[in-house]
């Protein structure tokens, strides 16, 4: 009988001898088990897909111009003039836009067998800064006026300057299209919310995320790191500073909606209680600083993205080899010397990276939020050109707020849905460009290392 | 000079170094600080629930009445108490039917009123005299100069000489009078109060049969209790047509003392020698009865029950000893209240407990809580209710109903959600992780690893917001075809594998390289496409009224469209780049030796994963499950948006649950500061950060463990 020897890369040379020449079994329940691990793998990365196609789906309206339907339901006897929101097998849902004496804008259209559907090129959509979204046809007055034909066939006169624009749905080329729908995108990102969210755009949502994320870096960045260097430079490595360690990591899986509770407790109540109490007693008992605010948010998430900075900064301090400190040493450099000329540099790129972890974290953050400063809408921006320009004591507006808000909290969620979804998908956006950089800067600063040492 | 310049520069630098050296240690202690005090002060804004402290305050002359007849009534301010008899008569100041402000005397001898207070209402009285005439006072003030004034609201002349025995405000501002003479009770209900002068309707009239010693006005005015020191009772509808019902309180006699519960439901008696009972009005197949629902024995004889602030029952034995029910929840006896023994306890219109003792009276100064341990996670019986239950409401649903603060179910509901969302993380992230670190090429692991974990950065209220307005609605219509997918699913995957293993590129293969992903894919969307196809035909057939319908027909089972099921998938995804993670770093740092010894000894791949490497990482995956498991419970927006925050108790995949994080994000904004609500949701938040921390902690050991044991090998 042959022998068959195996050479593992380890250098292991296993001799065996074959009890028979049996083939190899066309099929094992092995493959099975094998492609069932590489499924759950796919069905993990197709959630993202799926995820991504779902927010694009039903943003899409509040992008792209959607054709102005007429039905008439000729069984029911019923006219409908709109845009469509969302579909089902059964009905479908428009957005009528503003009707005298209508205090809904949304109709739910039935599909029926009589229920017949046109697109009439003339039909206008008008955006109005007092009432929304309105449909009908210009009507062909001899005054020049801006009169408009409704749905319900009566006259809707327009003020010209209150018209924030007009255009005829379905009687856009591709190019026109394409610029109805940059000036959407442009105007979603850059203008506040007009008519309770139905228009504008989330620039104040925006900017409150901005500014709240800068600040809450300031807070993060010098403490993380102060923490990170003393714990791996400082600290004697013995079984206490292993718990406290453990303790920092442990600390990144504590729900975050404790760290609202705690900066509502201490920072609001407390810190801020005492502020308002010392510098701004002739305001109480309105408060000041003791009500949630954009500071408070700040710090609370601060303390909340503290594990994630200290976390990868201690790893980058851990990655420099001891040859290179005790060259530095050698060359009869002290301690700080060595810290700040030699090893600190080194480890810019790891607190890169916590620094944008923490950014994606406390960017994509509604819970604790909600308890310590986010409102659904403040129509002041928390920065501005007044003293002191910088409004720490300001409650904000936030992305991931405003989808909770508008989704679950108002109203009118109809109306405002395909927005949730955009919002949705802005903030989706930034936090996975923000997780695909840090990725990014964690592996070409890993490379380069590798080089270099 | 230049020796003693290097002296300078060395000397500066090793200045620089100690500097940095303290700034660095202080900053990181600092930090340290900063992380401990969350725990530390969550602790300390948790305690204020469990002090309980009671205490007698500075003594005070009171003005009492001369005869040393007893007191009816204490006020505070000033500090006077007010009896019927004697020198001291009662003055009403009335604002009489036709506006006109006038003083009335109440004579000199009580016998000839009798007076009535309300005990849902203390600005209320009923006042009767001897010659018939039935008056009822509003926003009676007790400390005015005059012994009380009040505002006249109604008034009625009676043609017996009668005696208030029942006084009850109900809703919409309707009173009810029960009065009597020697062989009847007349019970009288109000208009509504805002209309003045109020008139009076006579709803029932009843004779005495037995003794009527006790009578309440129960359930907003639909029954009147009669009640006798025995205990046997009858229940009067206002409803003359309908019949009487009639019973007796088993347990109770010699009964002392009755006091009505706020909601009206309920009453709490005093009993033989100490015993307490809470008796509550419950319907069995539509007739009311009283159902003892609770009962305490005292080891002193109480001489006196009294209902005092925020729903306590004061009682009160011979020698001070005082203990005090929350609505006839639980006790708590108090600390002794000193040594001074009072004649007489009274509350105050502001519900403060007071002794009196002659012409000195004392307030008890007391630090209640009205919740326990025991309360806060035990079943109790709520006024109102028949049997003991764990029920989380913190506002009341009445104004007349107290919070009712059960953790339990919110505890249950955090479970409920964490181990639904982990049925589903838990095997795609551990076969996932098992594929990743063994049976994928490196190029192609380097690449999808970093990918599935950062997915545990996905803003939850994007997922939360999917859930909860795409895929809710979705999932109750096509809830068949995502069941039905879930099955073909790996079955596709399993066809997907003898495809490739009989395929050319399967052959003699052992590792897959990537593009047997791409064979993968298209069958699972192949799987996917079909179950869309098949899934309308098996709903018409299996369930042709529809889910809902199918499910409460033939399993009993209620649906709600934000629940478990959707909390599941959801939350799971969201659980899974945690379990994941974790759990590849330990199958990964399983040595190879160990896979290629099983693999030399002749196991098949699989052979070597399932009973070599699995095993060896298994302590790894526990700490990955754990991990994850703290994660789900922590995890706020999913559930917040995806199920209907109702706190339920029940397993049900169909029905929603309230989670202790979502409560916090729905009621910490409300609620003020330095409330027993505001501690006890603080109370929650320390259970979330206690549970969390210490299940991270243990999973981190074994974990680090179990990576220093494979280092080893």
């Amino acid at each position: 009988m042959d022998s068959l020897s195996i050479t593992s890369p380890h250098g292991v040379t296993v001799i065996g001898f074959p009890s028979s020449a049996k083939k190899v079994p066309a099929w094992r329940s092995d493959d099975a088990m094998m492609f069932l691990g590489a499924g759950s793998v796919i069905v993990c990365l197709g959630a993202v897909f799926w995820l991504i196609a779902i927010l694009v789906e039903n943003a899409e309206t509040e992008f792209w111009p959607a054709p102005v339907y007429h039905w008439v339901d000729v069984e029911r006897g019923q006219e409908f003039t709109g845009q469509i929101v969302a579909k089902s097998e059964a009905s479908v849902l428009i957005n009528r836009g503003w009707l005298d004496g209508e205090s809904n804008v949304i109709a739910r259209v039935s599909r029926s067998e009589g229920l017949v559907r046109e697109a009439p090129p003339e039909l206008v959509r008008v955006d109005h800064i007092l009432f929304g979204k309105v449909y009908g046809v210009w009507a062909s007055t001899p005054s020049g006026t801006n009169s408009l034909v409704l749905a319900d066939d009566t006259l809707l006169q327009l003020d010209e300057a209150e018209i924030i624009r007009w255009y005829r749905p379905n009687a856009l080329d591709r190019s026109e299209s394409w610029g109805i729908f940059i000036e959407n995108v442009l105007s979603f990102l850059f203008r506040p919310p007009l008519n309770s969210s139905t228009m504008g755009g989330v620039y104040p949502a925006i900017v409150g995320t901005v500014v709240m994320v800068m600040l809450m870096t300031l807070f993060v960045m010098p403490l993380g790191v102060l923490g990170a260097v003393y714990l791996h430079e400082y600290a004697a490595e013995n079984r206490l500073t292993r718990f406290v360690r453990v303790g920092v990591y442990n600390l990144a899986g504590i729900p975050s909606i404790v760290y609202g509770v705690f900066g509502l407790g201490l920072f609001v109540y407390g810190l801020g209680g005492e502020i308002d109490k010392i510098w701004y007693s002739e305001a109480l008992p309105a408060p000041t600083f003791g009500e949630p605010g954009l500071l408070w948010a700040a710090l609370t998430l601060a303390l909340l993205t503290l594990p994630v900075v200290i976390v990868a900064t201690e790893e980058g301090l851990a990655r420099i080899p001891v040859s290179l400190r005790e060259a530095s040493y050698a060359l009869g450099a002290t301690r700080a010397e060595t810290l700040i000329k030699l090893v600190l540099p080194l480890t810019l790129p790891a607190m890169m990276t916590g620094l944008i972890l923490a950014i994606a974290r406390a960017a994509g953050e509604v819970a604790p939020l909600m308890l310590v400063g986010v409102v659904e809408f403040a129509p002041e921006l928390p920065v501005s050109a007044e003293f002191p320009y910088l409004h720490l004591d300001q409650k904000f507006m936030h992305l991931g707020y405003h989808i909770y808000d508008l989704g679950f909290q108002s109203v009118g969620m109809e109306a405002t849905q395909s927005r949730v979804y955009a919002t949705a998908l802005l903030l989706f956006l930034i936090v996975l460009v923000l997780n695909a950089f840090a990725i990014w800067v964690r592996a070409r600063f890993a490379r380069r290392y590798r080089q270099s040492l | 000079m230049s020796a003693l310049k290097r002296d300078d520069r060395t000397v500066r630098r090793l200045r620089i170094d100690a500097l940095l050296r303290v700034s660095v240690v202080s900053g990181g202690v600092l930090v340290l600080v900063a992380i401990a005090s969350i725990f530390l002060f969550l602790i300390w804004e948790t305690l204020p629930i469990f002090r309980q402290s009671l205490s007698v305050a500075e003594p005070f002359q009171v003005e009492s009445p001369k005869d040393g007849s007893p007191p009816i009534q204490i006020t505070l301010n000033p500090p006077k108490l007010i009896s019927l008899e004697g020198a001291i008569s009662a003055y009403l100041k009335e604002q009489d039917l036709s506006q006109r402000t006038t003083d009335t005397t109440l004579g000199s001898d009580s016998s000839e009123v009798s007076l009535a207070l309300s005990t849902r209402d203390n600005g209320l009285v009923a006042m009767s005299h001897r010659d018939g005439r039935l008056a009822l006072y509003d926003r009676v003030d007790w400390g005015k100069p005059r012994p009380f004034s009040g505002t006249l609201v109604g008034e009625f002349r009676l043609d017996f000489d009668p005696e208030v025995s029942e006084l009850y405000s109900g809703s919409l501002g309707r009173i009810h009078v029960v009065v009597r003479d020697d062989t009847r009770l007349y019970w009288y209900e109000t208009a509504a109060l805002a209309s003045m002068p109020v008139t009076f309707e006579l709803n029932r009239s009843v004779e005495i049969d037995t003794t009527a010693d006790y009578v309440h006005i129960l359930a907003d005015g639909r029954w009147m209790l009669v009640l006798n020191r025995s205990g046997r009772y009858r229940l009067i509808s206002a409803d003359s047509t309908a019949p009487d019902e009639s019973g007796e309180l088993g347990n109770a006699d010699n009964i002392r003392k009755t006091i009505a519960l706020r909601s009206g439901y309920g009453l709490v008696v005093l009993a033989g020698s100490g015993q307490v009972h809470h008796v509550g009005l419950t319907y069995k197949a539509g007739r009311p009865g009283l159902v003892e629902t609770n009962a305490w024995t005292t080891a002193y004889n109480p001489r006196e029950l009294l209902l005092g602030q925020n729903r306590h029952l004061f009682l009160i034995g011979a020698a001070n000893e005082i203990e005090v029910y929350n609505s006839g929840t639980f006790s708590r006896s108090l600390p002794p209240a000193g040594e001074r023994i009072a004649d007489h306890w009274l509350v105050s219109p502001n519900g403060e407990l007071v002794g009196v003792n002659n012409n000195e009276a004392f307030a008890l100064e007391s630090t209640i809580t009205t919740v326990s341990l025991m309360t806060l996670f035990g079943s109790q019986v709520h006024e109102g209710y028949s049997q003991a239950d764990w029920l989380w409401q913190s506002t009341g649903v009445e104004p007349a109903s107290a919070p009712k603060y059960s953790i339990t179910p919110l505890l249950l509901g955090s479970l409920k959600a964490a181990l639904y969302a982990l049925i589903i993380a838990v095997p795609l992230a551990v076969s996932a992780a098992l594929f990743t670190a063994h049976f994928m090429s490196e190029g192609l692991r380097v690449r999808v690893k970093p990918v599935l974990e950062s997915l545990a950065a996905l803003p939850t209220v994007v997922l939360g917001l999917i859930a909860g307005l795409w895929f809710a609605p979705w999932l109750e219509e096509h809830f068949l075809e995502f069941v039905i997918s879930l099955f073909l699913l790996p079955l596709s995957l399993v066809l997907a594998s003898m495809l490739w293993r009989l395929s050319p590129a399967g052959r003699g293969e052992s590792r897959l390289t990537g593009s047997e992903l791409l064979l993968a894919v298209v069958f699972m969307l192949a799987s996917l496409a079909l179950a869309q196809a098949v899934a309308p035909a098996v709903s018409s057939w299996l369930m042709p009224e529809g889910l809902v319908s199918y499910l409460a027909d033939g399993w009993g089972l209620e649906y709600e469209q934000r629940n478990a099921f959707i909390v599941a998938f959801i939350l799971g995804i969201a659980l899974v780049p945690t379990v994941y993670t974790i759990a590849e770093d330990a199958l990964f740092a399983v040595p190879i030796q160990l896979r290629e010894g099983a693999l030399a000894l002749g196991a098949t791949e699989w052979q070597a994963a399932r009973s070599v490497i699995l095993p060896a990482a298994a302590p790894g995956i526990l700490s990955a499950i754990m991990m994850g498991m703290a994660r789900g419970v922590g995890e706020t927006m999913i559930v917040l948006m995806a199920t209907g925050n109702t706190p339920l108790m029940d397993a049900n995949v169909f029905t929603g649950m309230r989670t202790l994080s979502a409560t916090l994000a729905m009621e910490m904004p409300e609620v003020s500061p330095d409330t027993q609500h505001f501690h006890i949701l603080m109370f929650i938040a320390l259970q979330l950060f206690v549970f969390t921390f210490a299940i991270n902690t243990v999973a981190e050991w074994i974990r680090s463990r179990l990576l220093r044991r494979m280092e080893s090998l």
